[in-house]
């Protein structure tokens, strides 16, 4: 796999807990919160392109990387997106690890945080927002 | 020009009618006159013309289909006639074809609504009209005779199923090929249109419930799935505390938060627990809240109609660490026992909100107060408790509460009760602390709380609520924002149905709080001009972090309005217009902006659905009728009975 290790490659390497290796297209990564975070870091998963997910084993993995592409195809679309088929006995476990791969409610906290940062900066006296973020109804 | 026919004008005994019907009938509009004019469009104007001078003018619909059958009927017996000599079975076949033309005829005038059905292809618009009537524009070749394909020119055979077709305006028959091509034409044409309908109506469905219309993520999707199976499922695991209220919130919305369902949130290091919808669960099944998770801290229970006086008791002796409780509809539990439970967990707590009981008795406020009242007691809410009825017990709140952080007093019993004096009393105690101040409904005061009861004490204020507060004027408001220095700005304001407030109020408003404004409700504040849209202040950007702005009913706001606001709140997310009918489709809004009420977003919609003119207007009248739902939802908490 030597084109896994330019640092621009187009595919990531994702190996699952009991040793599966998947080869995944980098974009479709980067749909995932977590995986974006990991692969824009200085650390090594960066450099060689390849995320050891010790949480994960290869049945639950293959379906995450499904949904991965299936986000990625269908996510411009209005409509026609077909159901995402989960086996029901997977749902929880597969909600659990879903959990850990999305960091959405994260970036969206960074993304009105962002918006009161520059408002702080502008007006120092608006630090207090901060504290009763608690209220803002678009934080979880 | 009012057409009525005979029937109606005769019959003089009706029932009851509806607004609509009378109105139909004034107009002229009925079944009858529909269909007349859906025929003639049919046969074409000429027919018409001598059919109507045949039957003397007065031919009604049916009669007109009546006609044209005998006379297809006719005919197809001279020409049987005619053609004795032909062999039987081209004969059969001609037949055959003539009742399938009449039939899809028939179904064509019969239920001319019946256009859902798209799927199927009927060729009765293009032959048939035209062939029965107007045999002088073109008159059908005979079974087998050779003719020349209008679209690729082949001569071919014609036979029964051969299509008819117009190209460049001149009509003829279309070989099977091509026939073919253009059946698997129209039906894309058709799959396509029904798509187009789908979308939109997705679309609008998505709109009506705030959401994006977007890709669901993973985990919308497992939880959707667990929802949907949770009678199966045993236990949830690590599925973490965001996951989890979701989960209840998708119960509570399907009404499956039951007896089984309930105890798989029930775990021991609980801390925080809510039910959005307890009115399907019993009360031994309440009692185990109290029993799995004697951590709880925080419970919040909706529509809990079945929690009895025991559940109450159990709660008080069981949740040693419970601070902050808040109940909506327990109307079963007494007066006596909210005494004993304040007696008993009084000191604890923290925080107490109930909503729409009539046994909270003025007693029971009395003893809350007694038990918990102090520096620790920081969140109090009573909302619709018709059993206080005393002023002289809601004149006793400042002498126990000193450290209110959170005050809702809404829709009192009688707007007597809550009066300027004991609400100014009330702000100069709690003032500095105050944060969220709730005062929906409280429709007996005036300005003068405004500025002598919020204005020198409220400093920390973020949120402020007034819905329904029609005493309010300019004058007060005014005077409450001008030069209110010590209050570094609101984040949520609710001038809902303030009918008195101007144009000058909302300036003097917007000048003090814009920059920190998240949230603004001005439903019904119907008296503010298109002039305060246009002026400068719109024009540049100081209106920030405003993320939520509700203009229902404020008919003022129009697509021009909607533009500027667009520009000049860079993080507005939703806009809602109910009830303003010059907000149209044609307003050029960004991305990120979702404006929601607009008729014309429903109305792509109904074209869908409805089916003629009686049905589309009341959809209409029941969509107005979920926007009103969804404008008092905030406040209208729903009874749990």
């Amino acid at each position: 796999m030597s084109h896994l290790d330019q640092e621009d490659s187009k595919y990531v390497k994702l190996i699952s807990s009991d040793g599966y290796q998947f080869i995944v297209k980098r974009e479709a990564c980067l749909i995932s919160g977590t995986l974006k975070n990991i692969l824009n870091t200085s650390f090594k998963e960066s450099e060689t392109n390849t995320v050891k997910l010790y949480e994960l084993d290869a049945i639950l993995l293959s379906k995450i990387i499904e949904y991965l592409y299936y986000n990625l195809k269908y996510r411009d679309e209005l409509t026609n997106i077909p159901e995402f088929d989960i086996p029901t006995e997977m749902a929880l476990e597969l909600l659990v690890a879903a959990d850990f791969l999305d960091s959405k409610y994260n970036s969206r906290f960074r993304q009105l945080g962002s918006g009161l940062d520059a408002l702080s900066k502008n007006y120092p006296i608006w630090g207090f927002v901060y504290s009763f973020s608690c209220l803002n109804p678009f934080i979880p | 020009m009012p057409r009525r026919n005979n029937r109606s004008s005769n019959n003089e005994v009706r029932g009851p009618n509806s607004a609509l019907t009378a109105f139909l009938q004034e107009q002229g509009i009925n079944a009858n006159t529909i269909r007349e004019r859906h025929l003639q469009r049919l046969r074409g104007e000429e027919v018409a013309e001598i059919e109507e001078e045949e039957n003397g003018g007065n031919s009604s619909g049916v009669l007109q289909g009546l006609v044209a059958d005998l006379e297809e009927r006719q005919a197809s017996r001279e020409e049987l006639e005619e053609e004795k000599d032909e062999d039987v079975e081209t004969q059969e076949i001609r037949i055959a074809s003539r009742r399938k033309r009449r039939a899809a005829r028939r179904r064509n005038l019969g239920d001319d609504e019946d256009n859902d059905d798209l799927g199927e292809y009927t060729d009765s618009d293009d032959a048939d009209g035209e062939y029965g009537n107007t045999p002088s524009t073109v008159k059908r070749p005979f079974q087998g005779e050779l003719t020349n394909c209008v679209e690729c020119k082949a001569k071919f055979k014609v036979n029964v199923y051969s299509k008819k077709f117009i190209k460049n305006g001149k009509t003829g028959y279309l070989c099977n090929d091509c026939a073919e091509e253009e059946i698997r034409k129209e039906k894309s044409k058709r799959k396509n249109e029904i798509n187009a309908r789908k979308k939109r109506k997705k679309m609008a469905a998505a709109l009506l419930d705030r959401q994006d219309f977007k890709i669901p993520t993973l985990q919308d999707i497992c939880i959707k799935l667990i929802s949907k199976n949770i009678d199966d499922v045993e236990a949830f695991g690590d599925i973490g505390l965001i996951n989890m209220n979701k989960i209840g919130k998708i119960l509570s919305k399907n009404r499956s938060l039951n007896d089984k369902t309930m105890t798989l949130f029930l775990m021991s290091n609980l801390k925080e627990l809510e039910f959005w919808d307890c009115s399907n669960i019993d009360s031994s099944s309440l009692n185990k809240i109290a029993a799995y998770c004697p951590n709880i801290e925080k419970l919040s229970l909706e529509m809990c109609g079945q929690l009895h006086n025991d559940n109450l008791e159990y709660f008080a002796t069981n949740l040693k660490k419970l601070k902050h409780i808040s109940l909506n509809g327990p109307f079963l539990i007494s007066d006596s026992t909210w005494q004993s439970f304040f007696e008993k967990i009084g000191h604890n707590l923290q925080s107490f909100e109930i909503a729409n009981t009539h046994r909270f008795l003025n007693d029971s406020l009395i003893s809350l107060l007694e038990n918990c009242g102090g520096e620790n007691f920081t969140h109090l809410k009573l909302s619709r408790l018709d059993g206080l009825d005393s002023k002289v017990i809601y004149e006793l709140l400042p002498h126990y509460l000193t450290n209110l952080q959170h005050l809702e007093i809404s829709y009192p019993h009688k707007e007597e009760l809550i009066d300027d004096a004991m609400l100014i009393n009330l702000l100069s105690v709690n003032g500095e602390s105050l944060e969220d101040l709730i005062l929906d409904g409280c429709s007996n005061l005036t300005d003068n709380f405004l500025i002598t009861g919020i204005k020198p004490f409220c400093s920390k204020l973020r949120k402020l609520s007034l819905g329904l507060l029609d005493q309010v004027t300019d004058n007060g408001m005014v005077q409450l924002f001008t030069d209110w220095d010590i209050n570094d700005g609101l984040m949520y304001i609710s001038f809902r149905r303030c009918i008195s407030l101007t144009d000058e109020s909302i300036a003097a408003m917007l000048k003090h709080s814009c920059l920190t404004l998240i949230e603004l409700n001005l439903n019904s504040v119907n008296k503010i001009t298109s002039n305060f849209w246009n002026s400068g202040f719109f024009q540049k950007n100081y209106l920030k972090l405003l993320t939520v702005l509700d203009l229902g009913f404020v008919r003022s706001c129009d697509d021009k309005v909607i533009e500027i606001l667009n520009k000049c709140c860079p993080n507005l997310k939703i806009l809602e217009v109910y009830g303003n009918n010059r907000c149209t489709s044609n307003a050029k809004i960004r991305n990120g902006l979702t404006v929601i009420g607009r008729q014309s977003d429903t109305f792509s919609f109904f074209n869908v659905t409805s089916k003629d003119e009686d049905s589309r207007i009341v959809t209409l009248l029941n969509v107005l009728d979920v926007n009103n739902n969804n404008n008092n939802n905030n406040n209208n908490n729903n009874n749990s009975t």
